[in-house]
């Protein structure tokens, strides 16, 4: 016979088993069809009867599910380790400025997408809920601060300084909103958004694919940075 | 008191259904939108009306994000593309003027866009799982793309540029839709930033007030475009 969970313990299953559900099955619409006892069944409980002794109801359990969606990583973390593994398969000195936005715009668009909507959900929940709003502050501010720190590290790499008055987080912002606008555009209208555009980017003005996004990516980074004298 | 006919009932319960959905700020999501409370908050004494037009609830869930994405995608826009169509070098704002008018917005305005915005996510998180709702977002996506290609085509060729082969017109405005609706969820997200607004040289030369998005938006603009070249006969 299996050793019975604790409260905690069977918490902790329940949320990262909703978690899942929202990613694969989709936020049809929101929340609202991720019931308690799905959950529990998709967890291979018999019943909800463990999931109300520790959620009063179906509301209390999506309030704390939706902490605990705060509480993971951001689908961010995935785009950034994405980008600095494919920016280190190339040897830093063969990689352009060029190259490197080119890379990041296809790593950065295929890490997002995937858990992009979970992502959305949470921020359509913490407009109108003021306490999820306060708590995801801090986790928002650290992701931000990592997204900036990678940046720069690119900045030193490849000897660039701001444009005053631009700076790195005008910079994070502006290269984040892009990217994740990409994303709607790209599920809105599939049949208008390219994969990629070919643009002679290559060695002596051989075409190169770029996808929209690196497009942006490179605008942002032609007017807003410039080597360092 | 005259009697409303089935169409003026249709039109009033499709425009309260969105009313609600907007103003809620999504928490009331389309999957919880209720007839009944929708007759109700229409002034109707109950929802008899409402299931002589939809056999059901999702009839009527469907035909309301059909007019929500309708009434989005009209809000200006034909009125802006005329002027932009009639450009007259004369009497037309400076580029840079232009760009900045595109994120020139009171607060009033910019809370008005927002809730219509976070019902647009709700909208297009529903159709990842709803072909029907996805295709009538897609058409009308594209209608609202469409228009902002001509606009863009039209006011580089008004102010001397052209766009850089193979970038197109249609292209930056995926670009640039993209900035646009990216900056709505940062403004949520990061406000000090993503709200912040620089002081920079116009290209007239004088210091002016620029939003991050519009910064952004003459990034792309100079990425983009050039002034047109002339093509030797």
């Amino acid at each position: 016979m299996t050793k019975r969970r604790s409260l905690d313990e069977t918490r902790d299953v329940l949320l990262v088993t909703g978690a899942a559900m929202l990613d694969e099955h989709g936020p049809r619409i929101t929340l609202d069809r991720i019931t308690m006892i799905d959950v529990c069944r998709e967890a291979g409980f018999k019943t909800a009867g463990s999931a109300y002794k520790i959620w009063p109801n179906q509301a209390a359990f999506h309030d704390d599910l939706l902490h605990h969606l705060i509480s993971r990583s951001s689908p961010g973390d995935d785009a950034l380790g994405s980008v600095a593994e494919m920016l280190a398969a190339h040897a830093p000195d063969e990689l352009t400025l060029a190259e490197m936005i080119r890379i990041a715009g296809v790593a950065t668009l295929a890490a997002l997408e995937g858990g992009y909507p979970t992502y959305l959900v949470l921020w359509l929940a913490r407009r109108t809920d003021p306490e999820l709003s306060a708590d995801t502050v801090q986790p928002e501010a650290e992701w931000f601060g990592v997204l900036c720190a990678f940046i720069t590290g690119l900045m030193e790499q490849f000897d660039l300084e701001f444009v005053p008055p631009f700076d790195i987080e005008a910079f994070a912002v502006a290269l984040s909103a892009i990217a994740e606008g990409m994303i709607l555009r790209r599920r809105a209208t599939p049949d208008l958004v390219p994969d990629h555009v070919d643009l002679p980017s290559g060695p002596d003005g051989t075409l190169q694919p770029w996808t929209p996004l690196a497009i942006g990516f490179k605008a942002i980074f032609d007017a807003w940075t410039r080597p360092k004298p | 008191m005259s009697r409303r006919n089935l169409e003026e009932t249709r039109t009033l319960l499709l425009d309260t259904g969105v009313d609600m959905l907007v103003g809620s700020g999504t928490d009331v999501t389309i999957g919880k939108l209720d007839l009944t409370e929708v007759s109700t908050r229409a002034g109707m004494a109950s929802a008899g009306s409402a299931y002589k037009i939809w056999p059901d609830q999702d009839a009527y869930r469907r035909d309301l994000l059909r007019h929500f994405l309708d009434r989005s995608f009209n809000i200006g826009s034909e009125d802006f593309f005329a002027d932009m169509v009639d450009f007259e070098p004369t009497t037309a704002p400076t580029l840079d003027a232009l760009i900045r008018s595109f994120d020139d917005r009171t607060p009033e305005e910019r809370a008005t866009e927002s809730a219509n915005f976070a019902a647009y996510v709700a909208l297009w998180l529903a159709a990842l799982h709803d072909d029907d709702l996805a295709t009538s977002l897609e058409t009308g996506d594209s209608v609202s793309l469409n228009w902002f290609t001509e606009l863009y085509a039209a006011a580089t060729v008004g102010y001397g540029l052209e766009f850089i082969p193979p970038l197109t017109p249609l292209l930056f405005a995926i670009v640039a839709n993209a900035a646009v609706e990216g900056f709505d969820i940062h403004r949520a997200v990061h406000p000090a930033v993503a709200q912040r607004e620089l002081t920079i040289d116009d290209d007239d030369g004088n210091p002016r007030t620029w939003t991050l998005l519009s910064c952004t938006l003459r990034a792309l603009v100079d990425a983009f475009t050039r002034p047109i070249t002339e093509t030797p006969a």
